[in-house]
């Protein structure tokens, strides 16, 4: 994939994360911090989740030092550790021409750190979109459903030029 | 996105789904019928991301939309997704970078989408639908495992340097 294409698709995750960080404020503390899940993960820890291994991902494509445990207590934590990180995720990606996309990411020993920079980068968005379903799920089982967060949902309300829907 | 990039996603969602389905199958028929709340059952699950993926290859190759009246059981699932998974082979080997800006109708048919997004659709609709199943079969005992887009490279990887 070039790295137009990859900017398109982390403007979705990234439309898809505010949808979901915004209903889940919505919801008190108490139940975003329930666990119903399989996983052992809260609502607000699958969000913290997301923002997390974003993170982590992003220092190891920048070699630098890694992010870190990201465990906020509150979904408006979450949400501040997400608003800073998407920006820093907008701006490696904006610096990104597709021929740095083949280059090999530093590997940690485990076989899930391999390959090149391109696919770590699809990796983020697909696990992204993992879990986000999974927090969309907990949202909705919480009577806060996030409605549709579709790629051709986004595709049609971008077109729009709504002012929500313009990337930060 | 060029097609050899849609490809790739395309045989991590496969797989994904394979694996899915094969755990899903050890699953008591009562358990993967059993509705869970908004979610809807195991079955429907995968019907629903079967049905879907099925619509949008019609779209794509001009076909009139067939009616389906829904799976009974994941073995039903199961052999519907085979054949609809060697069709949409087919029609991604196919696919030439000119293809991908292809318009494909929108709900106004005056208005369409590239054949690229369409497909990109697909595969961002599979993982989340993919997810759900994952939590039900860990819910009913049956976790899937890791489905992640690094393990099936790096199983892929694996099993090239074994027939290598």
């Amino acid at each position: 994939m070039d790295a137009a294409g990859l900017r398109e698709l982390y403007d979705h995750h990234a439309w898809a994360m505010e949808r979901l960080l915004e209903r889940a404020l919505e919801v008190s503390p108490e139940r975003a911090a329930e666990v119903p899940r399989t996983d052992g993960l809260s609502l607000r820890d699958t969000l913290a989740h997301i923002v997390s291994a974003e993170g982590n991902w992003l220092s190891r494509f920048q070699r630098r030092e890694r992010y870190g445990s990201f465990r906020p207590d509150t979904v408006a934590g979450v949400a501040k550790g997400w608003i800073a990180l998407q920006a820093e995720f907008r701006v490696f990606l904006a610096g990104l021409e597709t021929a740095d996309l083949g280059r090999a990411i530093v590997r940690d020993p485990g076989p899930r750190d391999r390959g090149t920079l391109g696919a770590g980068i699809t990796h983020v968005i697909m696990h992204g979109a993992q879990h986000t379903a999974e927090a969309a799920e907990l949202l909705t089982r919480l009577g806060h459903s996030p409605g549709q967060l579709d790629y051709m949902e986004f595709l049609d309300l971008r077109e729009l030029d709504l002012p929500f829907y313009r990337p930060s | 996105m060029d097609a050899a990039s849609l490809r790739k996603l395309y045989d991590h969602h496969a797989w994904a789904l394979d694996r899915l389905l094969a755990r899903a199958l050890d699953v008591t028929a009562e358990e993967a019928a059993k509705q869970w709340g908004t979610t809807g059952s195991l079955v429907d699950i995968f019907d629903h991301i079967v049905t879907a993926e099925s619509l949008w290859l019609g779209r794509w190759l001009g076909r009139r939309r067939a009616r389906w009246a829904g799976a009974g059981s994941v073995v039903e699932v199961q052999e519907r997704w085979r054949a609809l998974q060697a069709e949409t082979r087919a029609f991604l080997a196919g696919l030439e970078a000119a293809h991908l800006d292809r318009g494909i109708p929108r709900r106004d048919p005056s208005r369409s989408w590239p054949l690229a997004a369409g497909i990109m659709h697909v595969l961002l609709h599979g993982a989340q639908h993919r997810a759900e199943a994952a939590e039900l079969l860990s819910q009913a005992g049956y976790s899937p495992g890791e489905l992640d887009y690094l393990d099936f490279l790096g199983e892929r990887e694996a099993l090239l340097r074994t027939h290598a």
